[in-house]
């Protein structure tokens, strides 16, 4: 069972929308390495006013254009996810998923990290995926976080 | 104790003196070694890789139900040559082949294990060129409306509607659709590319419907079309907006009734095919001219995907100059490692009439010219070798800075969109106050005959 944050205040670190429904491939209980290779989704709606209720769901297909789509048909929101391929992440992004790539750990410190807005630490990214100062992949993919990694100041 | 470091240092020369990848696991699999190859293939320094779990580092779709590793370990069998799929820390989804093998001391007494292995998505290129299995991963883009293309495609390929792909002339509309195939319920059955435009009517009737023996002098046997070959799959017709009026009739019947009858026969095939059709030209204009039938381009119009020209999305240039380099690369056997700014200047200076397959054919020319090292704007074609700069002066590109070639490339950018500054900051992909203050740092003038919005 996941441990809920204390209080249901609105979650906003990554998103600029309220964040309601969160999902997590997973493997055990564990953020799956490689979002391919993930079990299960294990879903949160964490709707302010509403007890958070954990349910997993097993991927209908297992493809990954499948899982893409069961993600859009369940109405998640944002995604935490390990390794995941920047394609993928941008049809996720593209149908209005919030993708936050690359992160390990167990679901109840990823999730409760999540909600204390303390998944920024870089022992969540797994090894070589730590969002950077500089210019890179991951650090665009922070998008809804307020820093515009895309783009330099003149 | 200074002995051992000596052995170590040598051990970790020789390590990064091999090609390929290699990494070393000790009982827990934690990682013990990891060499120069390993960090340049997976993107994590070594570094960061010692101590951590192998699985964490490498990313591989196996690590989670079926480490190769693991396999080694319990039976003490070496696993060789296995090919797998990683993401590197860039995001990309590469191709290697892995080989495991355990990893024992002087004593014969098992220590770990080791894992060696090779980037092959070179040889992945390679047969995807020859196969023409594209993927959406082949489709490069970062374009705000190619986004949006990415965003409905899963609807899209799991649907089994007709759809019309529209497009300038060299935009990817076939790979578009062969990307549309290979993400469908249908992807294991054929892909059949037909170029209505460049056959005559009767031609193109017999190609696509088939015909039966004696139907005409030197039908000799059956000869499946393209719809029979098609059957399960799908039929790309591309330059749809070419064919006649009389074929437009009988396509028309075909889609709407789902049957068709080949060239002499009296009775009629089922047709269970997923019609792509695409157009250089504007379908609806077409209707309006009377050149094409309204019934039947509402049939095709079901699904309407208008993929944008290289002018429109000019943003994905290093993003494509960058494949295209690694492609040709590999289909040439050349070792071209990149592309100079001043070069890439020009490039994004230029406001490609043939689209993406223009830049194709430009790199491909310079990586004929350029022997080794970088592409320099010498090994491009003498019109974008040659740019006008801001203040449309000419000045040699080498005392190009990067704030010039921003302010050109904005320039251009500007003036492609009539000086409107919305509609660019749109296509650019990047906020509209961005665009304002880079303006206003970079000095650009914008015409007072231009649009303010």
């Amino acid at each position: 069972m996941i441990p809920l944050p204390t209080g249901t205040e609105p979650v906003r670190q990554f998103a600029e929308v309220l964040v309601m429904k969160i999902a997590i491939p997973v493997c055990g209980n564990r953020v799956s390495t490689v979002f391919d290779a993930a079990d299960e989704l294990l879903m949160i709606d964490n709707t302010p006013g509403v007890s958070p209720e954990p349910s997993r769901a097993f991927w209908r297909e297992n493809t990954l254009i499948g899982r893409t789509t069961q993600i859009r048909e369940l109405g998640i929101q944002v995604l935490i996810c390990g390794a995941l391929s920047g394609a993928v992440a941008r049809m996720l992004e593209a149908a209005g998923v919030q993708v936050i790539p690359f992160i390990r750990g167990t679901v109840d410190e990823v999730f409760d990290a999540f909600c204390n807005g303390k998944l920024k630490g870089s022992h969540f990214f797994l090894p070589g995926c730590v969002p950077c100062e500089g210019q890179g992949p991951q650090r665009r993919r922070w998008r809804g976080s307020g820093r515009t990694g895309g783009e330099e100041k003149p | 104790m200074a002995a051992d470091m000596r052995l170590n240092k040598a051990q970790d020369i020789i390590l990064d003196s091999i090609a390929d990848g290699v990494f070393t696991v000790d009982h827990q699999w934690r990682i013990m070694s990891f060499n120069r190859a390993a960090e340049q293939i997976t993107g994590v320094a070594r570094a960061e890789a010692i101590g951590q779990h192998c699985r964490d580092v490498l990313k591989a779709e196996v690590c989670e139900k079926s480490c190769c590793l693991q396999k080694t370990m319990t039976t003490g069998e070496p696993i060789a040559n296995k090919t797998v799929y990683i993401v590197n820390a860039k995001g990309q989804r590469l191709p290697i082949s892995i080989s495991t093998a355990l990893l024992k001391n002087e004593e014969g007494a098992v220590i770990g294990a080791v894992e060696t292995f090779r980037d092959i998505s070179i040889e992945e290129k390679l047969r995807k060129t020859i196969e023409e299995t594209y993927s959406f991963e082949d489709i490069i883009s970062k374009n705000h409306r190619m986004q949006k293309l990415f965003g409905i495609l899963p609807d899209v390929a799991n649907s089994t509607s007709t759809i019309l792909i529209e497009g300038e002339s060299g935009t990817g509309k076939e790979i578009f659709a062969r990307a549309i195939h290979n993400l469908s319920p249908r992807k294991d059955k054929p892909f059949i590319a037909v170029n209505c435009g460049a056959l005559p009517d009767t031609l193109l009737e017999s190609e696509l419907f088939g015909y039966k023996a004696g139907a005409f002098t030197d039908a000799k046997k059956d000869k499946p079309g393209r719809f029979k070959q098609a059957d399960k799959g799908t039929l790309f017709l591309d330059e749809i907006g070419d064919i006649s009026a009389a074929m437009q009739v009988r396509l028309l019947r075909v889609l709407q009734e789902k049957t068709y009858e080949p060239l002499g026969s009296v009775e009629s095939t089922k047709a269970d095919v997923r019609v792509i059709a695409a157009t250089n030209r504007t379908l609806a204009s077409l209707v309006k001219e009377g050149k094409f039938r309204e019934d039947l381009y509402y049939r095709i119009n079901v699904i309407r995907l208008v993929l944008p020209s290289l002018r429109e999305r000019m943003e994905d240039i290093p993003l494509l100059v960058d494949y295209f380099i690694k492609h040709l690369n590999a289909v040439q056997k050349k070792n071209i490692t990149g592309i100079t700014d001043e070069a890439l200047a020009c490039l994004m200076s230029y406001d490609y009439p043939g689209n993406i397959r223009e830049l194709v054919n430009i790199i491909e020319r310079a990586l004929i010219l350029c022997k080794t090292g970088m592409i320099h704007p010498h090994h491009l074609p003498e019109p974008l070798y040659c740019y006008q700069s801001v203040d449309d002066g000419r000045q040699p590109l080498e005392v190009m800075s990067i704030k010039d070639m921003e302010a050109i490339f904005l320039t251009n950018a500007l003036r492609r969109n009539g000086w409107n500054r919305l509609k660019t900051a749109r296509q650019l992909g990047i906020h509209k106050s961005t665009l304002f203050r880079k303006i206003k740092a970079l000095h650009i003038q914008i015409p007072s005959t231009g649009n303010p919005s």
